[in-house]
């Protein structure tokens, strides 16, 4: 039996033959905010575009805007200095970056409500690979997050300088951003945006149906593409309505003519949840309503 | 213009459509108002027949001539 002072000598070695292929490591240029749940079930899966954008439509991944300058917000390992001058590692270092962001006050506004958040992150780099983390060698999550910090805009001091948000993270566990580190070619990652807030208006209730106008709330410009099953519609009551078409309204970008057979009665209109939407990448702030009389 | 191509059908309603359904809800839409009230009954049951594979025989013969 071990000696109960028995400790763990470092055993498994693994080799560090190298392949003569190239894979240069670049700057991040893009962050992913994950929820703590959310992970690629297979390195195929991280490598496939479409499972990103139904991530991003199911709500569990966030991708934060370009950035434009990165900072290092890395602690350096502690070292010990004996006073015979010998020096040992006595603590690991941390991985941390804070990425800056040239952002519309609309998405900055935005952004603060991830300051303090506690999930996951995965990280692009400008060379085409994302990096995150794999426990199993199979399943790839993003990085676990010990702090994740969004700062205000900084001053712009004279002409030639712009106003930047910044982001500051620290990864939280040592052996993700090392030994189980999983770095992959991904090069759509730099294009995947977040899902854009719409809002609904409606008007001209008829028992043929009404128009419907939805626009995106960052800068008021009507939605065009959507088409019958983007929208659900009910009754007042919660009853399900069929809708028979969508056709856009001329000269009106936004507008859509909605046929439906209605009945004497009031009706609530919405897009339908992202992930269910026909048409990707919206999301509606809220409903709309409607009230058909004789 | 709003043109019949432009406008994007739910399938699901027209597997359920009828002729009647059909006709009654599409005259009175933007997409079918640039047609002229003369071929609006050809127009709209070529439309019907198109999108849903559904035949009202009478005005099968009387267009497709089957």
């Amino acid at each position: 039996m071990a000696d109960i002072n028995a400790i763990t000598c470092i055993t498994g070695l693994r080799n560090t033959g190298s392949c003569s292929c190239k894979q240069i490591l670049g700057a991040t240029i893009k962050a992913f905010y994950t929820t703590s749940d959310f992970e690629f079930v297979t390195k195929t899966s991280a490598q496939t575009a479409a499972d990103w954008a139904t991530a991003i439509q199911n709500k569990y991944l966030y991708p934060l805007p370009m950035v434009l300058d990165v900072e290092d917000n890395s602690t350096e390992a502690g070292v010990y200095t004996g006073s015979l001058g010998r020096k040992i590692k006595a603590s690991n270092s941390i991985w941390g970056e804070k990425l800056f962001f040239d952002v519309t006050a609309f998405e900055y506004s935005r952004l603060f409500s991830f300051d303090g958040a506690k999930g996951r992150i995965f990280l692009a780099d400008i060379k085409g690979n994302v990096y995150g983390t794999s426990s199993d060698g199979t399943k790839i999550k993003g990085f676990e997050i010990a702090s994740f910090d969004v700062y205000p805009y900084t001053v712009a001091t004279g002409q030639g300088e712009i106003r930047r948000m910044a982001i500051a993270f620290e990864l939280a566990n040592y052996s993700e951003y090392t030994e189980d580190i999983a770095v992959f070619e991904a090069q759509f990652a730099d294009e995947l945006t977040g899902l854009v807030d719409v809002s609904l208006s409606s008007a001209s209730w008829t028992t043929d149906g009404c128009v419907v106008t939805v626009t995106r709330d960052c800068d008021g410009s009507g939605v065009t593409g959507l088409v019958a099953t983007d929208f659900v519609l009910v009754d007042d009551a919660g009853g399900s309505e069929s809708i028979s078409f969508l056709a856009p309204v001329s000269g009106s970008p936004g507008s859509y003519t909605l046929a439906a057979t209605l009945g004497v009665d009031g009706y609530v209109l919405n897009l339908k949840a992202p992930a269910l939407m026909t048409t990707k990448g919206y999301e509606s702030t809220g409903t709309t309503t409607g009230t058909v009389s004789e | 213009m709003t043109t019949i191509k432009d406008i994007s059908w739910n399938p699901e309603w027209l597997k359920v459509a009828t002729w009647n359904e059909f006709k009654t809800l599409c005259t009175k839409h933007p997409a079918f108002r640039g047609i002229a009230e003369a071929d609006k009954e050809k127009e709209l049951y070529l439309a019907f027949n198109f999108l849903t594979g559904k035949k009202v025989s009478s005005l099968h013969k009387k267009y497709l001539f089957l």
